[in-house]
Parts: C-alpha cells; sequence; structure tokens
C-alpha cells in the first residue's frame, strides 16, 4: 500500500484553541500558557462560547475539547468532511472518567436512584466524544475510540493507517483528547507516571490520507509494544529499532525527536521538541501535541523538508509507543 | 462470490475463551447456548435498593486465582479480569505454545463499553459513604481503560505485541475483531488475540434504567412485549491467524472471517438508524465478497428494546428482501453484556458453524409483527451453516458487522 | 382535563423550556413537542426525568405517549401525583 500522509492539522492546548495560536504558542521562548502551579488548561475554554449554545446542554468537557479541535480540522481542510469514506479515531485514556463519576454520584445522592439525568447518560461511556464529532461533521466512516492512555494518539495514527490500507476510509481523522477535571487530577495524581509534574489537558487532530499532493509529512511507520514486565527503556529501544526498520531509515538520519515522557536513547544529536514543558503531561492528547509540535517546528524550520523525525511515548508499566516521520517542509 | 484469496489471505479462528454468565470456556458456553441457559437474575454487584427491578447477567462461578499465572489479581479491574482470563483460556484453546508466541509479533485487540467503569464506581460510593480523602488509591493505576489490552500482554508474557484497547461501546468486540483481521491480512502481525470485555457496574445500569430501557424481569428480543435489555457482563476473546499458519501447525480450525464492514450513523446519540446499519451490513458483505443469499444466519444485535429490534429487523430486511435467513438474539441468554457483547456472539456463531446448530432466542411468546423474523424461539435446531452474519451496533451510532464462514476442511 | 395549580403549570412549563431550549413565549399548551419543537425520543425522556425528580414521583413509561405537549404532561404528572 502507498504510505499513509499528514495532510492537515488542528490544536486545542493551553496555548489556545487553533493551529495558529499553537504555532505561535509553541514559537515563544516562554510563558504563554494558562492554569495554576501545577495544571495546565486550556484558556478560556467555555463549551458555549466556543461551541455555540445548540446541543451543548449536556455536552461535557472532553466532548467539547474534541468538538472543538475537529472543528478546526476540518475548517483547515474542507476536503474531509461530509465524505462517506470519511473515518473518526479517537485516542482516550478513559473517556470523561468526571462525566462516568458525576453520573454514578448523581444516582447515589438522589432521593432515589434513578432521579439522575438522561441527557447525560451517554457522556460516562467512553466513544461519546467520537459518535459526536462524527454527528457534528456528518462523518459516516468508521468511528474508533482508542483507549491507551498516553500511547492512544500515536495507536490512533497506527490504527488510522490500517484503516487506509485495508481500504475501510479515503481520509481518517486521527488524533487523541484529554480533559483536566478533578477526576482525570486524581488518577494522576494517584498513578506513578502522574503523581508529580504538571498535568495538562488539550488535544490534536491529523488528517491522514493516502493523498500524497498537500502532504505535510509521510507517516513512515508506527509501532506500539508491550511491556509485559519488560524494561521501559529497553522496550523502547526495541519499538525505536523496528520502527525505524520498518521506515527504512538508519537512526543517524533522525533530525528531529519529541521524546514525550520517555527516554528515548538513540538520536544524540538530534533536535529534541518538547511541548509537554509547557503544556504539561496530557494523557491521551500527549503524542498528539507532540506530532503538533514536530509538524509546527518543522514549517518553521528552513531545511526541514526531507528530514525525518521520531516521535514516541509510553503508558507507564504497559506499553511503548513511536511514530517515524518523515517530513515535507513547507508546502 | 468469494474473490480469490490465498491461505496467506485468509484468517481463522483456531481458539476460542470465554467468561459469560451460561458457562466458562468455549464447551461449556456451547452446551449453554443449545441449551438456551438464562444468564439472568438479581443483580448483586451494587446495592439496587430504590429500583422498582434490578435483574442482570452477571458471571458467577468465576474464580481468576484460578486462572492467572503471572499478574495479581488485584492489580486488575473486573473487566480486565474476565479479558486475561478469557484470552488465556483462548490461547490453551488454540493449543498454542507461550514460549512460542513470544517470539512472535502479534496484536492484542480488547473492546469495551465502560473499562473499569465499576472501579469508578467504587471511589464515587466511598465519596459518598465516607466523604473526601478515604478512595482506595490502588484503583488509580488499574482503571485506564488500556489496561484491558496491555494486561493480557502482561499475563501471557508477550513483549513483542501490540495491545489495543477499543472503546466502541456495544459493537466494540467486532471491531476489535475487525482489526485483527486487518492487521492479520496486512502481514503486520503473526497472531491476534482478540475480543471484549465488560463488567457490571452501577453507572451503566443506572443509565439504561433511567432510559426505560431496562427489562422488567427477561430480555425477550424481537418479541411484541418487549421491555429492555438486562445488563450482563464477561469476555470472550478468540486467536486468529492465517490459515496458512493454523495449516502449518495442524490447529483446530473453528470459522474463518471473511470480513467485516464499520461506520457510524453520525445521526443520534442514542436512537439506532435503519438504513446506516443496513449500509453497515452491506459494507460487510461486500468486504467478505458474499451475496445475502449466500448468509445461512443472522446473530442480531437484538438488545431486546423496542426501538432496537425494530430499526435492525428492517435494515435486515432492506438488505436481505423478503426473506432473511433466521434471526437469532443471544442477549435473550447473556443478557447486554456491552463491549463483550458483540465478541461473544462471534464465538457464538463460530461454536454454532462448528457443531452445526442455531443457538435459540429465548424468553420468547410472541413475534413482533413489525420485525417479521424468524428468531428460532425457545429452543435450538440443528442447522448446516456455511455463512453467518454478526451485528454489533453501538451508542455513537458505531457500527460493526461481521461475516464468519465455515473453514472447508 | 385534570386541573394542575398556577405554580405547577409554571414550574413544568420552565422545566419544559429548558430541555427544549425554547424560550417560554415559543411553547404553547397545545404545541407538540416533537412535531412543533423537533424534540426527539431523548428529549422527551429527558422531559420525563426531570418531571419525576421535580415532582418525586415515578411515571408509567407508557405514558410517554401522552406527553406529547403541555397539556399532556400536565395531566400526566396529576395523575402520577395522585398515586
Amino acid at each position: 500500500m502507498s504510505t499513509p500522509v499528514i495532510t492537515a492539522w488542528s490544536a486545542v492546548s493551553a496555548f489556545g484553541i487553533g493551529r495558529a495560536a499553537f504555532d505561535t504558542g509553541l514559537a515563544a521562548p516562554v510563558g504563554g500558557v494558562a492554569g495554576n502551579a501545577d495544571t495546565r488548561e486550556v484558556p478560556g475554554f467555555d463549551i458555549r462560547d466556543v461551541l455555540g449554545p445548540r446541543g451543548t446542554r449536556s455536552m461535557d468537557r472532553l466532548t467539547g475539547l474534541t468538538l472543538a479541535a475537529v472543528a478546526e480540522l476540518v475548517g483547515e481542510h474542507a476536503a474531509v468532511a461530509e465524505g462517506t469514506d470519511t473515518a473518526l479515531v479517537l485516542g482516550t485514556t478513559t473517556g470523561s472518567a468526571q462525566s462516568a463519576m458525576a453520573f454514578t454520584r448523581s444516582s447515589l445522592e438522589a432521593e432515589r436512584p434513578f432521579y439522575v439525568d438522561p441527557a447525560v447518560v451517554p457522556n460516562g461511556v467512553m466513544n461519546r466524544a467520537a459518535g459526536q464529532a462524527a454527528i457534528r461533521h456528518r462523518l459516516i466512516g468508521p468511528n474508533t475510540t482508542i483507549a491507551g492512555g498516553r500511547v492512544a494518539a500515536l495507536q490512533a495514527l497506527q490504527y488510522a493507517g490500517r484503516l487506509l490500507g485495508a481500504g475501510r476510509a479515503g481520509t481518517v481523522l486521527a488524533g487523541g483528547v484529554e480533559e483536566l477535571t478533578p477526576a482525570r487530577l486524581w488518577l494522576e495524581r494517584n498513578s506513578a507516571q502522574g503523581r508529580h509534574g504538571v498535568i495538562g489537558e488539550g488535544g490534536a487532530f491529523f488528517a491522514v490520507t493516502t493523498d500524497a499532493r498537500h502532504a505535510l509529512a509521510d507517516v513512515l511507520a508506527v509501532r506500539s509494544l508491550a511491556l509485559a514486565g519488560d524494561d521501559q527503556e529497553k522496550a523502547m529501544r526495541r519499538c525505536v529499532t523496528a520502527a525505524l526498520a520498518r521506515a527504512g531509515v538508519p537512526a543517524a538520519e533522525v533530525w528531529a525527536v519529541a521524546p514525550g515522557n520517555s527516554t528515548v536513547e538513540l538520536f544524540d544529536d538530534a533536535v529534541v521538541i518538547a511541548p509537554e514543558d509547557r503544556l504539561g503531561e496530557t494523557g491521551a492528547a500527549s503524542g498528539a501535541l507532540q506530532l503538533a509540535a514536530v509538524l509546527s517546528t518543522a514549517a518553521r524550520t528552513p531545511g526541514a523538508a526531507g528530514r525525518i523525525a521520531v516521535i514516541a511515548s509510553v503508558e507507564h508499566g504497559a506499553v511503548v509507543a513511536c511514530a517515524v516521520l518523515r517530513l515535507r517542509g513547507r508546502s | 462470490m468469494t474473490p480469490y484469496r490465498t491461505t496467506d489471505d485468509r484468517v481463522v479462528l483456531t481458539g476460542l475463551g470465554v467468561v459469560s454468565n451460561i458457562g466458562i470456556g468455549a464447551s461449556e458456553f456451547a452446551e449453554g447456548l443449545r441449551a438456551g441457559r438464562s444468564g439472568a437474575a438479581p443483580i448483586t454487584t451494587f446495592d439496587t435498593t430504590g429500583f422498582a427491578h434490578a435483574n442482570g447477567c452477571e458471571v458467577t462461578g468465576f474464580d481468576p486465582e484460578a486462572v492467572l499465572t503471572r499478574v495479581p489479581v488485584d492489580d486488575l479491574g473486573p473487566a480486565t479480569r474476565f479479558a486475561v482470563a478469557a484470552a488465556r483460556m483462548a490461547v490453551e484453546d488454540a493449543g498454542l505454545d507461550e514460549e512460542l508466541l513470544r517470539g512472535r509479533r502479534g496484536l492484542v485487540s480488547v473492546g469495551t463499553t465502560d473499562g473499569e467503569s465499576q472501579d469508578l464506581d467504587r471511589l464515587v460510593e466511598t465519596d459518598v459513604r465516607l466523604g473526601a480523602g478515604h478512595r482506595d488509591t490502588r484503583l488509580a493505576e488499574r482503571i485506564p481503560a488500556g489496561r484491558l489490552s496491555s494486561s493480557v500482554a502482561a499475563e501471557l508474557g508477550l513483549t513483542n505485541v501490540e495491545p489495543v484497547t477499543i472503546g466502541t461501546a456495544c459493537a466494540a468486540g467486532n471491531y476489535a475483531i475487525g482489526h485483527g483481521y486487518d492487521a492479520l491480512r496486512a502481514g503486520e502481525v503473526e497472531f491476534a488475540i482478540c475480543g471484549g470485555a465488560d463488567a457490571v457496574c452501577r453507572k451503566t445500569f443506572t443509565g439504561f434504567y433511567r432510559l426505560g430501557t431496562i427489562a422488567p424481569d427477561h430480555c425477550r428480543p424481537f418479541d411484541r412485549n418487549r421491555r429492555g435489555i438486562l445488563t450482563g457482563e464477561g469476555s470472550g476473546m478468540v486467536v486468529m491467524e492465517t490459515l496458512t499458519s493454523a495449516l502449518d501447525r495442524g490447529a483446530p480450525i473453528y470459522a474463518e472471517v471473511l470480513g467485516y464492514g464499520l461506520n457510524c450513523d453520525a445521526h443520534h446519540p442514542v436512537a439506532p438508524d435503519r438504513a446506516s446499519v443496513a449500509r453497515c451490513i452491506r459494507l460487510a458483505l461486500d468486504d467478505a465478497g458474499v451475496a445475502p443469499a449466500e448468509v445461512d444466519l443472522i446473530s442480531a444485535h437484538g438488545t431486546g428494546t423496542k426501538a432496537n429490534d425494530v430499526t435492525e429487523a428492517r435494515a435486515i430486511h432492506d438488505v436481505y428482501g423478503g426473506e432473511p435467513p433466521r434471526v437469532v438474539s443471544l442477549k435473550s441468554m447473556l443478557g447486554h453484556t456491552m463491549g463483550a457483547a458483540s465478541a461473544l456472539a462471534a464465538i457464538a456463531c463460530a461454536l454454532a458453524i462448528t457443531h452445526e446448530f442455531i443457538p435459540p432466542t429465548i424468553n420468547h411468546v410472541e413475534t413482533d409483527p413489525d420485525c417479521r423474523i424468524d428468531c428460532v424461539p425457545n429452543q435450538s435446531v440443528r442447522a448446516d451453516l456455511r455463512i453467518v452474519q454478526n451485528n454489533g451496533l453501538a451508542f455513537g451510532g458505531n457500527n460493526a458487522v461481521l461475516i464468519l464462514g465455515r473453514c472447508p476442511r | 382535563m385534570e386541573l394542575t395549580t398556577t405554580d405547577q403549570s409554571a414550574r413544568i412549563k420552565r422545566l419544559v423550556c429548558d430541555i427544549l431550549e425554547l424560550s417560554e413565549d415559543e411553547v404553547t399548551d397545545t404545541s407538540r413537542f416533537a412535531e412543533d419543537h423537533g424534540a426527539d425520543s431523548l428529549r422527551a425522556i429527558e422531559i420525563l426525568a426531570a418531571l419525576e425528580k421535580e415532582f418525586r414521583i415515578v411515571i408509567d413509561q407508557e405514558e410517554m405517549a401522552n406527553m406529547v405537549n403541555l397539556r399532556g404532561v400536565e395531566d400526566v404528572v396529576v395523575r402520577a401525583l395522585r398515586t
């Protein structure tokens, strides 16, 4: 099959809403992010302000962030909407834990356990955000939610490649989204990978196709591997080595690496792109925001065209993942 | 007709693992299906005080300690325990040596609706009962839904596999099996362990109850007086490999995956859409290279709600014309096992093909004239099945239809 | 038709308008939720659920068929309050 390419992208993050805000924020030397000392949030993200009053009455933050990111992408790349073979693949950790827990709480605290709001029932199910994005943009192709935490976005990109390879979609909108809520924060703070550091939120989406005409980058290889008790650094080394082999690229040719929360030792001289230093740990959005940062950096870096970038991520104690891209640079 | 495929292009099911409310392990499950056993009983997982009725289909007699050898049971949420146990059973059933598997590249894909929502419920129950600050912090590590697939890899010691958890609600099992099919056909993996898992939880029961879709006593799909679903739980996992691989090692073959279809209604968050369901069935048949007339049995999504059954039956009529094949609903026996539902149903289809019978739609009194199908009421029947269709439809308009066939011996 | 108190009627109307995302002058006693205001089956269940909670009652699912407009809803509430 032909290599999948990324033709457009969008991001919603502590830098703001949309690609332009992300580009500006990332290029600025410091600051420019909203949040408290140990959190980063999408600034001024009020669902009704961003998405309008219709259909947003019972919407949760995860779905709101997803719809904002997808709308920005569809705006960037109008050809993807309304197509019968446009798929959507969303990376998540476990949907909106906040919505699921708030619903259970409302049942336990009500005078009768069924005095709950039926409108929010679907919010507690993991595929809510992907399904709502499909409704809003009439995306009637495959609609998949991949739950992988910090590797979810890279797994979504890998899954997108499979859908294209099998001819199940002509264009795939793939990405990852995470919300900053009390439920998420508690889960992060009580797990090894989120105990310390700054916790952020946001999301990014990519239009992935096999039509190379407007390509920003070729997706040469994506891999994810189970740790299954293996040492994390060793597993990542195996994962990256396998992906580079698949891409047919020697490690020495790698120009930039976005290591995320992982340790990737193979590239001593590569440029390090680390949006998480500014945006915080963004869970299922992390791989997507790393990829967005690589594309954003490439677009403003003379000579980036044709060079190789590696994006890596770890779901602590569970899975490692990486992607190898060839950048097309400015079009 | 089926386009010519080499044995490398053909994907077969060679191992079945089942944790269900009508039997644990593939043979007990097959007996349960043939006997038309019901998994329904009053729910015990959570306190149902205040609900006018609260039957469900919980798994009983399941001891994860007896099945799991590597991963501590306490590290896993209840849905993950089901998935890991079913995966281990499937690998054993396939006659695969774990050491051998470790050297091979594989995929583990597990579909789910709720992930570990039962654990989320527990956190909330603690908050409400004892106030803030008393939660069991050990639950935090087992709640991310990615654990459903990564724990399968951990339990089987597989470091060369890609673990993927697919959260496409009640169509997730078919999604997961389809993912394995694509990865195998692309030559990216040598084996795939795929299926779905979910555990009964207060959140989902309450949600369906509030939507008016929990049956007061039993689940009666396609019946004129059907009143809704019963929430269920369990896991079904299958081992998949290419026909070449299965023939080389002389593996037992239950069924061949002929193809599948995925689409999204993009219409309504909870109400199914007839035209879109019909389109998904056509996508699956086309992918499999199968004409409607060749299909011998449909395993319906068949939840037993007013809306689903009539919409699904009409979509089937749209594709099949006046005379569709027999259409059964396993949810009459198993309840709605959510992310496990289409995986357990796919396993039931494979067993039906292998053992030449059609599992019944139980609790049936009178077929809804608006559905106009033969749902094989109450008693299983003998049948020679060559091609079977398995429907999975979900909240969010996520549809997935799988086509299985008998593998010529 | 059963009579509800003015207060009850006002509460019912407020609740229905909130769910249907309409202002109170857009809804009359007889304008139909589905045909005139585009409400789907989920909206109808939302109305039923909100009424149950507001009036601390339980409404039989079968009553959904009667809850087509404000007048129908008021009748259903009165019946449920009596049981």
